[in-house]
C-alpha cells in the first residue's frame, strides 16, 4: 500500500453559537485507502456530517472554525488551500451525495442543466459537450430514458430517480473521493439496496474510494470494508466492517449493536441506549459515553480515555487501556 | 398548455374588467356630487342646470347609460372630460406618459438599490455592514413618502439647488420623484430579498451547488437569485401597482401632471367620464400587470407550472 | 476585508447604475432675453379648460385675464373704461338698449380682426347648452331673447343687433344699473366668432385680443404665454407670462429658491410668518379684494329657523379677536356683508357688538334656555376650517355647542346646492364689485343654492329696483337698506371679517396691481 488518498488527523472544527462553543467535530483522525469504502457511523449529532463537510470545505465560517488538525488529501493539506483551489478540488476530485434529494436539487432548474453545470465548472468544455457528458451519466447510473430525464424537473422525478441524479452529478468529474452523506435514509427500502449496489459498483468500474456517511449499520455493514463509530464529536472505535459488528469492542459500539433491530428475530422489546447525547455545551470531562455507559467505571469520569490499538482495530475505552494487547499511542 | 393558460387568463380578466365598470357606474351614480352642479358652483338657475342635464343625458335612464358607457369603453371611448372638454382617453394617455416612465425608472432604482442590498445584506447577515443596511432599510419603510419627497426638495432643490423642486420640463425634473418612489420602495424589497435569500441560502441545494464547485458569485446568481425570485417577483408586482396607482401623492408634490394626480382632480371635480375612464385603464393596467405576475411565476417555478396546468 | 470591498463595489454599482439611468442633473437656464419672463407658481389641478365659460374657478380665470379680453375694463380702483371700445355705450332713454361701437383695428391672436359678429357669436356660444357654459344662467334674465336661444327657440339672441362690422346694440330685459359692471367681468371675454366649433379649443387653440398670446398649454402642468405685438392697446414689455402647477407649500419652496416670480399665499400663519422673515418681508404684497367670509345659516332648519337664535350667534362671534389674534391683522373685522369698497357700504354703521351674555337670554327668548347643538360644515380645502374651530371653543361662552363636519369639495357642493347644509362659512368674493353681486345672493331662489333658504319678496322687489337706479346717491341708499336688513334685521348671515388676498411677490417685478383683475401683463421687470 502506498500513501493513503485521504488522512485526517485531530480534526476539530468547532461552531461558536451565542450558547456557547459547540465542539462538533473533537480530534477525529481516521485514513482512506485508494478504492476503498469507509463507513462513518454514529447518531445524529455526532459530528458525522461535519466531519465531511468539513473535509468538502462546506462549513460556513463564521460560526464554524476548524480549530486545529489536517486533511491531507493525497498527501495536500487542503485545509490550507486558498478558496479558488478549494473550489477546484470540489465536485471535480471530491464528489458528494447528500440526504435528501428532493431539497438537495434546485427546484427551477431541469436535471441535465444541474449536471451540465458541473461538468462546466470543472472542465473546459461547451455546453452541447457538457450536455451529452450529462446524458452519459445519467445512463451510468442506470436510469432509464436519460434523455428524457435529462429535461426534467426534480419535482418530476421519485425519490431514487433523484438520488441516481444527484449520484451521476457528483460523479460526472470522475473524482476520486466520493462522499455520501446518509444517501439511502429517504429512500424506500428496495430502492436503497439499488443505490448501495450502484454505488459499489461504480467504484469499482472507477476505483475511486467512498466515504458512506450513515446511522445504518446495515447499510455500513453491506458495503464498508472499514468503519469509524463516532460519538460526540470524536472517535471512539475503528476497525473492518467484519468484525467490528460481530465483536465490537467498545460498550457504545456494542449497545448500538444491540439496538438494532434483526429481521427473523423476534425480540420482546428492541433495546435503546438509557439516557442521551450529553449536551453539546455541558461535556463531562472524562468519557463522554460514561453517563450512558452500562459498564462504567469510577475512573471512566475522571479523564478522557486515550486511543488503543488493538490489531488492525482502535478503541477509546478505559477497558483496554491495561489490557496486554494495548499500548498507548 | 401554457397557451390555454394565457387564453384563460385573459377570458377571467375581461370579466373582472367589466365588473369594475359595473362598480364604477353605480358608484359614480351613487357618490354625492352631482357632476352638474358642481360644474355650475356658483350663480346658477335650475334652467341652466336641467339644459346641460339633458345634453349630457343625466336624465335617461341608468340602464341605458350605463350600456352606452360600457359600448363606447370597449371602443376605448370614454367620451370628453365635463373640465376640459378633452377625449378622456387623451388625457388619460396623456397622463400615463408621466407616470409611466416615473414607474418604471422608479421600479429599477428599486430593484436595483433593494436587490442589491438584500443580497449583499443577506451574504453578510448578521455582519454590522448588515446592520446598517437594515437600519437604513427600516428608515426606508418607516418615512412616509410624502416627507422624503420634501425632505428631497428642500435638500436638493432649495438648499443645493442641483435639481428642480417641481414640474416636469426642466432637465433633471424626473430624478427626485424616481428617488422618492424608488428609495421607499427599495427599503421594501431589499427586506424581502434578505429575508428571501437567507431562506434559499440555507437550502440543501445550495450545499448542493458548493459542493459541485460552483463559485460564491455563481451560486448566488444562479441558485440563489432564481428561487428567491419568486416572492419578489410577487412583491415586485404590488411595487409596480403601488408606483402606479400609489405615485398620487409624489405627483400633487412634485406637480407632475401625471395619471394619479388625474385621477385625484378627476374625483374632486366629479368629471364623470374622466373618473370612469381612469377607474377602466388603471383597473385593465392592475390586471395586466397580475397577468405578468402569474406568468413571471411559471417561469421562474416550473412547479407553478405544473399545478397550474393539471 | 476581500468580502467587504466586494459589497461596497456591488452597492455602488447598483447606486450609480441607477442614478445615470436617470439623466444628469439639472443645469441653470440659459440667459435671459430682454423683457424677460414671469412664472406664477399657482394650483391647476382642477383647471381643465382655458375658456372660462366652462368654470368659475380662480386659476382659469387668472390665465384668461392674460389672454382674452371683455368689451369693458376696469381700473384697479374700479373705474369701468372703454377696452374693445371707442368710449362706453350709450344707453336709450328707457334704459332698455346699449349702443355699442368697437374699437377699430383690435386684431385677434390669429391676426383676423375683432367685428361685431364676433360679439354676438361669444354671447351665443355661452348660452348654447350645447357648450355647457356655466355662465349662461344670467344672460337668460338679462338680455332679451337670450332664453328663448338657450331653449332652442329662436336661432339667434333677438336682443343683439349687428348692425356693421363695428356697431351692434344690445337690449336689456328690463333695465339694469350693473349691466356695463356685469360685462366687465372677465367671462364676457369676447372670441372669435369660430371658437365655439374649434377643435380642442381652450386646450389646443385659445385666441383672444388680450396682450398675450397663448404658446403652450400642457394641462395640469403649465402654460406659456407669450406677447402679442400687434395687440391694440400697444406691446406689452415682458416676453411672456408661465402659469406652473404646483401645491402651494411646494410653490413656497419654488419661490425661495428664486424659480417663480410671484405665488399666492393663503394660509395667515404662513403669511405672518413670511411677513417676521427679514429676508421676504418685502415679498408679501396685499391685495384688497372685494369679499366677505360670513357664517351663513339653513333658515329652514332648527334651530336657524328663529331670528332670535340667528342674532344670538351673529353677537357670540368676537370679530375683533379673529382679526386681530387668528388673522394677525391682516383682514377687517365686518360689519355689514358689503366690503368697503363697493356702493352701498355704509362707513358710519357701528360695530357688530361682541356680547355672549346677551347671546345667552335671546336664545333663552328664543326658547332655548340650555343653548343650543349645531352643526357646521366644511371642506377639507377650506382655508377658513380655522375659524371654526376657533369658534367651536368660543361659542361656548354662549351656549353654543357647535361641532364640525368636513366634506370632500365636491361633496360639499353638493349638499350646499341641494340645501341640506345647517351652518357653514361663505366666501363671497366679487369680480365685479358690483352691489347686486353680493345682495342677490340671498335673492329668492338663489339663496337656496347656498342652502340659505332666506325669503322676502320686500327684500327681492328692492333688489330689483336698486337694477334700475341709476340715480348713485340713491342706489347706495337701496343697497345700504338692503344690507342691514340682512344683517341686523333678518339675521340671514352673519358676516365675520373682509379678507385681503396675500402674495409673494419677486422683488425685481414692477408696477403690478392686482385689484380686481390678475394684471400679470402690466408687470415690468428691473434688473
Amino acid at each position: 500500500m502506498g500513501s493513503p488518498l485521504l488522512e485526517v488527523k485531530n480534526l476539530k472544527t468547532y461552531f461558536r453559537t451565542e450558547d456557547g462553543l459547540v465542539k462538533a467535530v473533537d480530534g477525529v483522525s481516521f485514513s482512506l485507502e485508494k478504492g476503498e469504502i469507509l463507513g462513518i457511523v454514529g447518531e445524529s449529532g455526532s459530528g458525522k456530517s461535519i466531519t465531511a463537510l468539513t473535509i468538502m470545505g462546506l462549513v460556513q465560517i463564521p460560526p464554524g472554525e476548524i480549530h486545529g488538525g489536517e486533511i491531507l488529501f493525497k498527501g495536500r493539506n487542503i485545509l490550507a488551500l486558498r478558496k479558488s483551489e478549494m473550489r477546484k478540488l470540489r465536485g471535480n476530485e471530491i464528489g458528494m451525495v447528500f440526504q435528501e434529494p428532493m431539497t438537495a436539487l434546485n427546484p427551477v432548474y431541469t436535471i441535465g442543466n444541474q449536471i451540465a453545470e458541473a461538468v462546466m465548472l470543472h472542465s473546459d468544455v461547451d455546453r452541447k459537450t457538457a450536455m451529452k457528458r450529462a446524458v452519459e451519466m445519467l445512463e451510468r447510473v442506470q436510469i432509464p430514458m436519460a434523455k428524457d430525464v435529462f429535461k426534467r424537473y426534480p419535482h418530476e422525478l421519485s425519490g431514487g430517480m433523484r438520488q441516481r441524479a444527484m449520484i451521476a452529478m457528483a460523479l460526472c468529474c470522475n473524482p476520486e473521493l466520493l462522499i455520501c452523506d446518509e444517501p439511502t435514509t429517504a429512500l424506500d427500502v428496495t430502492v436503497q439496496a439499488q443505490i448501495l449496489k450502484l454505488i459499489d459498483s461504480l467504484r469499482k468500474e472507477t476505483g475511486m474510494s467512498v466515504i458512506m456517511i450513515t446511522h445504518d449499520l446495515a447499510v455500513v455493514s453491506e458495503i464498508a470494508e472499514r468503519v469509524i463509530v463516532m460519538y460526540a464529536g470524536k472517535v471512539l472505535e475503528e476497525g473492518p466492517s467484519s468484525v467490528i459488528f460481530d465483536h465490537p469492542l467498545h460498550p457504545y459500539t456494542e449497545a448500538l449493536m444491540k439496538s438494532k433491530p434483526v429481521l427473523g428475530q423476534k425480540k420482546e422489546r428492541l433495546y435503546s441506549i438509557r439516557g442521551m447525547v450529553p449536551s453539546p455545551y455541558n461535556r463531562p470531562p472524562g468519557c463522554l459515553f460514561e453517563p450512558r455507559c452500562d459498564c462504567s467505571m469510577k475512573e471512566c469520569s475522571q479523564a478522557e480515555p486515550a486511543d488503543v490499538i488493538i490489531g488492525n482495530r482502535r478503541v477509546k475505552c478505559i477497558k483496554y487501556c491495561d489490557s496486554k494487547d494495548g499500548n498507548r499511542p | 398548455m401554457m397557451i390555454k393558460y394565457i387564453i384563460s387568463r385573459i377570458m377571467q380578466s375581461i370579466i373582472v374588467l367589466i365588473g369594475v365598470t359595473l362598480v364604477t357606474f353605480i358608484l359614480v351614480n351613487v357618490v354625492p356630487g352631482d357632476a352638474v352642479s358642481l360644474m355650475l358652483a356658483k350663480r346658477t338657475d335650475q334652467a341652466t342646470m336641467d339644459r346641460i342635464r339633458h345634453e349630457l343625458g343625466f336624465d335617461r335612464p341608468y340602464t341605458e347609460q350605463y350600456l352606452r358607457f360600457l359600448g363606447n369603453a370597449v371602443r376605448g371611448d370614454f367620451g370628453n372630460s365635463y373640465f376640459e372638454k378633452t377625449p378622456v382617453t387623451e388625457m388619460i394617455l396623456r397622463g400615463l406618459k408621466y407616470t409611466v416612465r416615473i414607474a418604471l425608472w422608479a421600479l429599477l432604482l428599486a430593484l436595483a438599490l433593494g436587490l442589491g442590498a438584500g443580497i449583499v445584506s443577506a451574504y453578510f447577515h448578521n455582519s454590522l455592514l448588515d446592520r446598517v443596511i437594515m437600519f437604513f432599510s427600516t428608515l426606508g419603510i418607516s418615512a412616509p413618502v410624502f416627507w422624503l419627497a420634501l425632505l428631497f426638495q428642500i435638500f436638493f432643490g432649495l438648499k443645493l439647488k442641483v435639481l428642480p423642486i417641481s414640474g416636469v420640463d426642466k432637465p433633471g425634473s424626473f430624478i427626485l420623484p424616481v428617488l422618492t418612489l424608488g428609495i421607499t420602495n427599495a427599503a421594501s424589497i431589499a427586506r424581502i430579498s434578505r429575508t428571501s435569500l437567507l431562506e434559499i441560502i440555507s437550502q440543501d441545494y445550495i450545499r448542493t451547488a458548493k459542493a459541485k464547485g460552483a463559485g460564491e458569485l455563481r451560486v448566488v446568481f444562479k441558485h440563489v437569485l432564481k428561487n428567491a425570485a419568486i416572492p419578489i417577483v410577487t412583491f415586485a408586482g404590488l411595487v409596480v401597482r403601488g408606483l402606479l396607482g400609489g405615485s398620487m401623492l409624489v405627483e400633487t408634490v412634485f406637480s407632475i401632471p401625471g395619471f394619479g394626480s388625474l385621477m385625484v382632480s378627476s374625483i374632486l371635480t366629479r368629471d364623470i367620464p374622466l373618473m370612469q375612464g381612469c377607474v377602466v385603464y388603471g383597473a385593465t393596467i392592475f390586471v395586466l400587470i397580475n397577468l405578468l405576475v402569474d406568468l413571471a411565476y411559471s417561469a421562474l417555478d416550473p412547479r407553478v407550472r405544473l399545478v397550474k396546468e393539471t | 476585508m476581500k468580502r467587504l470591498r466586494m459589497a461596497i463595489a456591488l452597492l455602488l454599482i447598483f447606486a450609480l447604475a441607477a442614478m445615470t439611468a436617470c439623466g444628469g442633473a439639472g443645469k441653470k437656464e440659459g440667459t435671459k432675453k430682454t423683457g424677460g419672463t414671469v412664472t406664477f407658481g399657482t394650483a391647476m389641478d382642477q383647471f381643465g379648460n382655458m375658456d372660462i365659460h366652462y368654470t368659475t374657478a380662480a386659476a382659469p380665470f387668472q390665465a384668461a385675464m392674460q389672454m382674452t379680453e371683455p368689451l369693458i375694463g376696469k381700473d384697479p380702483d374700479g373705474n369701468l373704461f372703454p377696452l374693445l371700445l371707442d368710449e362706453m355705450p350709450e344707453v336709450s332713454e328707457d334704459g332698455l338698449t346699449y349702443s355699442f361701437k368697437l374699437k377699430s383695428g383690435v386684431k385677434f391672436h390669429d391676426g383676423s380682426l375683432l367685428d361685431s359678429g364676433d360679439v354676438k357669436a361669444t354671447f351665443e356660444k355661452m348660452l348654447n347648452p350645447k357648450n355647457l357654459s356655466v355662465h349662461a344662467g344670467s344672460i337668460t334674465t338679462l338680455i332679451k331673447g337670450a332664453a328663448e336661444y338657450a331653449d332652442g327657440k329662436a336661432d339667434s339672441i333677438s336682443g343683439i343687433e349687428v348692425k356693421d362690422d363695428q356697431n351692434f346694440t344690445i337690449t336689456l330685459v328690463s333695465p339694469n344699473a350693473s349691466f356695463l359692471n356685469f360685462l366687465s367681468a372677465w367671462q364676457m371675454s369676447i372670441y372669435p366668432a369660430e371658437a365655439a366649433t374649434m377643435d380642442g379649443w381652450g386646450t389646443k387653440v385659445f385666441i383672444g385680443t388680450g396682450p398675450y398670446k397663448l404658446k403652450e398649454f400642457e394641462p395640469n402642468s403649465k402654460i406659456v404665454m407669450e406677447r402679442f405685438d400687434d395687440y391694440h392697446g400697444g406691446a406689452k414689455k415682458l416676453d411672456s407670462i408661465v402659469f406652473q402647477n404646483m401645491t402651494q407649500n411646494t410653490a413656497l419652496m419654488e419661490f425661495e429658491a428664486g424659480n417663480i416670480d410671484l405665488t399666492e399665499v393663503k394660509d395667515t400663519a404662513i403669511i405672518s410668518s413670511y411677513l417676521e422673515n427679514e429676508e421676504f418681508k418685502d415679498n408679501i404684497v396685499m391685495i384688497e379684494q372685494l369679499g366677505t367670509i360670513a357664517l351663513s345659516f339653513n333658515m329652514k332648519m332648527k334651530p336657524f329657523d328663529n331670528p332670535k337664535v340667528r342674532e344670538a350667534i351673529s353677537i357670540a362671534i368676537d370679530r375683533e379677536t379673529i382679526v386681530n389674534k387668528l388673522l394677525k391683522g391682516l383682514g377687517t373685522p365686518a360689519k355689514s356683508f358689503l366690503p368697503k369698497g363697493v356702493l352701498g357700504y355704509d362707513e358710519d354703521l357701528e360695530e357688530f357688538k361682541y356680547d355672549p351674555e346677551r347671546a345667552k337670554q335671546l336664545l333663552k327668548e328664543a326658547g332655548y334656555p340650555d343653548g343650543i347643538d349645531v352643526e357646521a360644515i366644511t371642506t377639507d380645502t377650506a382655508a377658513t376650517t380655522f375659524i371654526l374651530q376657533y369658534l367651536a371653543e368660543a361659542f361656548k361662552e354662549a351656549n353654543i355647542r357647535m361641532t364640525i363636519q368636513t366634506y370632500d369639495a365636491a361633496g360639499f357642493t353638493d349638499i350646499r346646492n341641494n340645501g341640506k347644509i345647517p351652518m357653514f362659512i361663505l366666501t363671497w368674493v366679487s369680480d365685479v364689485g358690483d352691489p347686486n353681486d353680493f345682495m342677490s345672493l340671498y335673492s329668492t331662489p338663489m339663496s337656496q343654492f347656498i342652502s340659505n333658504f332666506y325669503e322676502n319678496s320686500e327684500y327681492d322687489a328692492q333688489l330689483q329696483k336698486g337694477l334700475t337706479e341709476t340715480d348713485l346717491e340713491k342706489r347706495a341708499e337701496l343697497y345700504r337698506q338692503l344690507d342691514y336688513k340682512l344683517t341686523r334685521t333678518d339675521y340671514a348671515c352673519a358676516p365675520i371679517y373682509h379678507p385681503n388676498a396675500f402674495m409673494l411677490v419677486s422683488k425685481k417685478i414692477k408696477n403690478l396691481r392686482m385689484e380686481n383683475c390678475f394684471r400679470l401683463f402690466d408687470a415690468e421687470l428691473s434688473e
